[in-house]
C-alpha cells in the first residue's frame, strides 16, 4: 500500500509553517503564539512543552509525516544537554531526514 | 533498643515523612539522631533532638520547568550536597555509632558513608522521580544521572568493583506511596527489599490559623495548593484558577494557597490565604488542585479526595499521571491551562462520583499499608535481624 505523505524540508519555510502549525494544535496555542516561533525557538525553554504535549506532538507528526517518523526514537538517542537545548529546526531536520527524496518509497535516509 | 541515624536534606517535604517515622521509633524506645542542616531540624525537631550538623548551603535556584529542571536538581542540589555534607555524615556515624543508617534517596552521602562502614542502612524515597523511572525511554538521560552517582562514589573513595545505585539501598527501601497508586514498578524498584508502606502523615508544627466558619456547608470546595514555588508561572496559575472559579460560586467556595496581592480580582466564594492547616482541611475538602507533588497528593488521596493535577517539574507529572491511571483524578497542563479547562476538570472530578470511589479505595490501600509505623517496624527489623543485602547491579539503570 502506497501512502503518499507530505515532504518536510529543513530550510524550508513552507515546511517550516506547517511544523509550527502541528506545534500550536498540539499546545492548544493560537496564531499569536504560533507567529513568535522561529527555527531558533527551543521546545522546552522557549515554548514551554510539557511531556504530554511532547507526546501528542510525537501521535500528530507520525499521523503527518507517516510511520517512520519516530519522535520518541529520535528523543531516545539524544543526550540531556540536547534534550534540554532541542530547537525547532533540529525537530525539522529530523522529520527531513526520516523522509525519502521520492516520497515513501521506503529508501533509507540514515 | 537499636540507633537510627537519620540523614535528611533541608526540605520539608522530604523532612516530614522522615520524622514522623523517627518519632515511631523513639516512642518505641529505639534512640534517633540527624544528620543535617541544624537551621532546618532544630525548629522541626525541638531542643532535645541529637543533631549533627552539615551546616546550611545556600542553593542556588533550580531551573523550574522540564529535564532542565532534572538537570539542575542533580547539578546544584544532589552533587553539591553530598559533597557538602559528606565530612560531616562520616563524623556522626563515628561519633554516634548508629545500628542503622536512614539516608533520604536525594541524600547520597548518608549511603556512602553506610557502605564504606558495613553499616545496614536503608533508603527513605519521598519523591517517586527515581522509583518510577520517567526517563526509562531517554536512556542517555538515565546514564547521565547513573554517570553523576558513580563520580560522586569515587570521590567518597569508595572501590569501584563495588559500585552501587546508592538510590536504592540493598537492605531495605521505604517508599511513602502505594502500589495501588504506582501500578507495577520497573526494577531496581521492584525489588523484595522495597516497601511502599503510604504517607506518613504525622502532627505539624506551626500550622497557622483557618476561619472555619468562611466554609458554607451547603457548597462543595475545592483546594488549590500549588507549592511553594514562588515563580510568576504559579502566581499566573492562581490568577486563572480564581477566574475559574468565580463563576461557580452558586455551588462552589475555593481556597487558593498563595500570595494574596498576586490576584487583583477576588470573588466572593474564593479565599487566598499564604497557608493553611491543610491535613485538617482535607477532611471537608470534595477536590484538591495541585501540582502534584507527591505528599500533597498522598495526602489528599489518603483522606479520599480526588484531585486535578497540573504538574510543574520533578516528579510530578509522573505523579500526575498515576493518580490519572488510578482513576481519582484528571490532569491538566500546568503553563497553558485556560480558566475553562480548569473550571471543566474541577467540575468533571465533582460530578462523577468515580473519581471519589477510586480516591476511597487508594485511602484504604495507604491505611492497610501501614505508614510511619510499617516503616518503623521494617527499620526496626533492619536493626536486629542477620545483614543479607539484595544484589543490586550499579547500573540497575542501563
Amino acid at each position: 500500500m502506497t501512502v503518499n505523505y507530505p515532504r518536510a524540508v529543513a530550510d524550508d519555510q513552507q515546511s517550516f509553517l506547517e511544523l509550527v502549525a502541528i506545534l500550536a494544535a498540539v499546545s492548544g496555542e493560537g496564531s499569536a503564539w504560533a507567529n513568535a516561533v522561529t527555527p531558533d525557538s527551543q521546545l522546552e525553554r522557549d515554548l514551554r512543552m510539557e511531556s504530554v504535549e511532547l507526546a501528542a506532538l510525537g501521535d500528530a507528526l507520525r499521523a503527518r509525516y507517516g510511520a517512520r517518523v519516530d519522535l520518541e526514537a529520535f528523543f531516545a538517542g539524544l543526550e540531556i544537554e540536547e534534550l534540554i537545548e532541542l530547537k525547532v529546526a533540529d525537530v525539522l531536520a529530523y522529520l527531513a531526514s526520516r523522509q525519502t527524496s521520492e516520497g515513501s518509497t521506503g529508501r533509507t535516509c540514515r | 533498643m537499636s540507633r537510627f541515624l537519620f540523614v535528611a536534606p533541608p526540605l520539608m517535604g522530604h523532612l516530614n515523612p522522615a520524622r514522623t517515622v523517627a518519632a515511631v521509633l523513639s516512642e518505641q524506645g529505639h534512640e534517633v539522631a540527624w544528620a543535617g542542616s541544624e537551621a532546618t531540624l532544630r525548629p522541626l525537631l525541638g531542643a532535645e533532638a541529637t543533631i549533627y550538623r552539615t551546616g546550611t548551603r545556600i542553593h542556588r535556584a533550580q531551573a523550574d520547568q522540564g529535564l532542565e529542571s532534572v538537570k539542575s536538581v542533580w547539578e546544584r542540589f544532589i552533587v553539591p550536597y553530598t559533597r557538602f555534607t559528606l565530612p560531616a555524615v562520616q563524623r556522626a556515624v563515628t561519633d554516634y555509632r548508629p545500628d542503622v543508617l536512614v539516608s533520604d534517596q536525594i541524600t547520597p552521602a548518608g549511603a556512602l558513608v553506610a557502605h564504606r562502614h558495613g553499616l545496614p542502612w536503608a533508603t527513605l524515597v519521598c519523591s517517586t522521580i527515581d522509583l518510577c523511572r520517567p526517563y526509562s525511554r531517554l536512556p542517555k538521560v538515565e546514564r547521565w544521572m547513573s554517570d553523576q552517582l558513580a563520580r560522586l562514589w569515587t570521590e567518597a573513595g569508595l572501590p569501584a568493583s563495588e559500585l552501587i545505585d546508592v538510590r536504592f539501598s540493598p537492605y531495605l527501601v521505604i517508599a511513602f506511596t502505594g502500589r495501588e497508586l504506582t501500578g507495577p514498578l520497573m526494577a531496581p524498584a521492584d525489588g523484595g527489599q522495597v516497601r511502599l508502606v503510604g504517607p506518613a502523615i504525622g502532627q505539624r508544627a506551626g500550622d497557622p490559623e483557618f476561619p472555619w466558619d468562611w466554609l458554607d456547608p451547603a457548597r462543595r470546595h475545592v483546594l488549590v495548593t500549588m507549592g511553594t514555588l514562588a515563580t510568576e508561572l504559579a502566581q499566573s496559575f492562581n490568577t486563572r484558577a480564581v477566574a475559574a472559579f468565580a463563576p461557580m460560586a452558586q455551588d462552589l467556595q475555593a481556597i487558593v494557597l498563595g500570595e494574596a496581592d498576586t490576584v487583583t480580582q477576588h470573588a466572593e466564594n474564593v479565599l487566598m490565604l499564604p497557608r493553611a492547616p491543610v491535613l485538617e482541611m482535607l477532611p471537608r475538602m470534595d477536590v484538591v488542585v495541585s501540582h502534584g507533588g507527591l505528599n500533597t497528593v498522598c495526602e489528599s488521596l489518603a483522606h479520599g479526595v480526588p484531585l486535578v493535577v497540573a504538574p510543574i517539574r520533578h516528579d510530578q507529572p509522573v505523579n500526575a499521571r498515576q493518580v490519572v491511571e488510578a482513576g481519582a483524578g484528571v490532569r491538566v497542563r500546568f503553563a497553558r491551562v485556560s480558566p475553562a479547562e480548569l473550571g471543566t476538570a474541577v467540575r468533571t472530578v465533582l460530578d462523577d462520583a468515580r473519581y471519589r470511589e477510586a480516591a476511597g479505595r487508594i485511602a484504604a490501600s495507604f491505611a492497610a499499608a501501614g505508614g510511619a509505623v510499617a516503616a518503623a517496624e521494617s527499620l526496626q527489623r533492619l536493626a536486629t535481624t542477620p545483614r543479607i543485602a539484595a544484589q543490586i547491579p550499579a547500573s540497575s539503570h542501563a
